[in-house]
């Protein structure tokens, strides 16, 4: 039953994922260069020239 | 079986097994998927009410600019805090707070999602309600002075059917909602059609904010900050979303204009007609345009009463699947763990019956100082697991300690509370309240040129980073 195996479903579903193989990609300096960049840099560029053309 | 022995219903077996880490085959998500999911995720029609709320602020021009900036830079902060570790770990945002809350710890960002989840809920019942009554009226069913109590009872009656909905899991709703957001989509269109017919170009252009600072500037950093700390809120949505890839990529770039931009461009609907209709609520100036200068014509009724049941559609099944996720975070809790489906259920839904029921206007009055809130908390959360898992832990961690609730667990620090993140999420909190008051908007010191989210989220990540280097890692805690 699903019910009586839950605790041990858990279990073997930290395990696997507990595996390095398992794991996704780190996000890299570029990635977080290019988001500061574009998430933070255009965005204050916006509002500056934004305040010169009001 | 629980951990206590006790049997669990399917849904909490649901709401337990999904706080654990994806296995690779479930996280099979593409570009062109989360592209889709984001997108109808974003396209929410809480935004109508934020922009709606901005152009107490500032006209048209300096709004969108404003919002845009402020929707990008809040999705950064929610970007850095939610995506690198879900992506890597496959694991859920409350999950992931743990690393730097503690095994015990973390129940301060619950505490938080569960009241942005709340707040955004009673934002859209409010909501719901209104369109229910507006469209009665101009349907000709009730007069205008019934209209608040019908909208009351409407709200509530809305809480009870989305608790029913729930008895069988979001998944449906949760499939139907990429029409909805379609529906949003539609609804902004037409909006912007009829207010450029009514008021044309011009008219939004030159319409003024009706409770503008003599400052401009300040007006300026209000619209921003509002924003920043409105899209900062998808913090409690985007482990859930981004965990489905393993590729940084195919989770920040959407997240950000998919989730965070999509969110500003909409609210620009809600600025540029409450600017011109004077109100900031959807049902509001829905009614505005159908009457018109010549009083409501068949064409304009219909034109009304379709959009307000776009607005109703798209409410109930935004609020369907934001209850869900509040309860799977419930469901975290050691004394909630156990608890029924629908009891958790009730326990997301409740507050938002008693406000949308009772005090439905206050609300609404009030929703500036939700967002302000929202900024407040999420700010500071952000700030701590940026500094934690970014800077301090490089993004490695140890899985199997996150589910680990025994004393020798990395993640257990003193008695399963890290003190490091709560000084920094105080810190991060009393940073925000010396820049801006959320419930006056007072503004103090520095805010009109460094806002207060922003600021806030950096003192509480340096504060965290120093606490941990002083006082934590040291002693052997925390696993750094």
């Amino acid at each position: 039953m699903m019910e009586d195996n839950f605790e041990e479903s858990l279990k073997q579903r930290l395990e696997l994922a507990s595996d390095p193989s398992y794991e996704g990609e780190k996000m890299t300096r570029s990635q977080v260069i290019a988001l500061l960049v574009v998430c933070f840099g255009l965005p204050m560029v916006l509002m500056l020239v934004g305040w010169w053309l009001k | 079986m629980s951990g206590n022995g006790q049997s669990v219903d399917a849904f909490t077996a649901e709401a337990i097994n999904g706080t654990y880490p994806l296995l690779p085959e479930e996280r099979k998500w593409g570009l062109k998927a989360i592209i889709t999911i984001m997108l109808t995720s974003g396209l929410a029609s809480w935004s109508y009410v934020i922009g709606g709320y901005v152009s107490y602020y500032l006209n048209a021009f300096m709004g969108s600019i404003a919002m845009c900036a402020g929707s990008l830079v809040g999705m950064m902060l929610v970007i850095f805090a939610g995506v690198p570790s879900s992506v890597r770990y496959g694991i859920d945002i409350i999950t992931a707070s743990k690393l730097s809350f503690g095994t015990r710890g973390y129940g301060i960002p619950l505490v938080a999602q569960f009241f942005s989840i709340v707040g955004w809920n009673t934002v859209l019942m409010v909501l719901l309600g209104q369109a229910i009554g507006s469209g009665l009226y101009m349907a000709g069913v009730i007069d205008a002075e019934a209209k608040d109590g019908v909208a009351r009872i409407a709200s509530v009656v809305g809480v009870f059917l989305i608790w029913l909905l729930l008895k069988n899991g979001a998944t449906g709703i949760q499939n139907a909602s990429k029409y909805l957001s379609v529906l949003i989509v539609i609804l902004a269109f037409a909006v912007f059609f009829f207010v450029v017919k009514q008021y044309g170009l011009e008219g939004i252009r030159t319409a003024e904010p009706s409770y503008a600072d003599p400052d401009l500037k300040i007006n300026y950093v209000l619209g921003f900050e509002i924003l920043v700390g409105s899209v900062a809120s998808w913090w409690a949505y985007i482990g859930g979303l981004t965990r489905m890839t393993g590729n940084p990529k195919h989770a920040m770039w959407p997240a950000a204009f998919c989730l965070g931009l999509a969110t500003g461009l909409v609210s620009l609907i809600g600025l540029y007609t409450a600017l011109v209709t004077g109100s900031p609520y959807p049902t509001d100036y829905l009614l505005t345009l159908a009457e018109g200068d010549v009083g409501f014509t068949t064409a304009t009724t219909i034109f009304a009463i379709v959009a307000l049941l776009f607005l109703i559609l798209a409410s109930i099944g935004i609020t369907v699947v934001g209850t869900y996720s509040g309860a799977l975070g419930l469901k975290q809790l050691g004394a909630i763990k156990n608890m029924g489906w629908m009891k958790t259920c009730l326990i997301v839904l409740g507050p938002t019956a008693v406000i949308s029921g009772g005090f439905p206007s206050w609300f609404s009055d009030n929703s500036g100082v939700f967002f302000a809130l929202l900024g407040m908390s999420m700010g500071p959360l952000c700030g701590v697991m940026i500094a934690d898992y970014l800077i301090l832990r490089k993004q490695n961690i140890n899985l199997k300690a996150l589910y680990s609730e025994s004393r020798g667990s990395d993640y257990y620090f003193f008695g399963g509370v890290n003190p490091a993140s709560i000084i920094g999420f105080l810190a991060g909190i009393a940073t925000y309240l010396s820049m801006l008051n959320p419930i006056t908007y007072e503004y103090h010191l520095l805010f009109e040129y460094l806002s207060a989210t922003l600021p806030a989220t950096i003192v509480a990540g340096a504060v965290y980073i120093l606490v941990t280097k002083l006082a934590v890692a040291p002693r052997g805690l925390g696993g750094f």
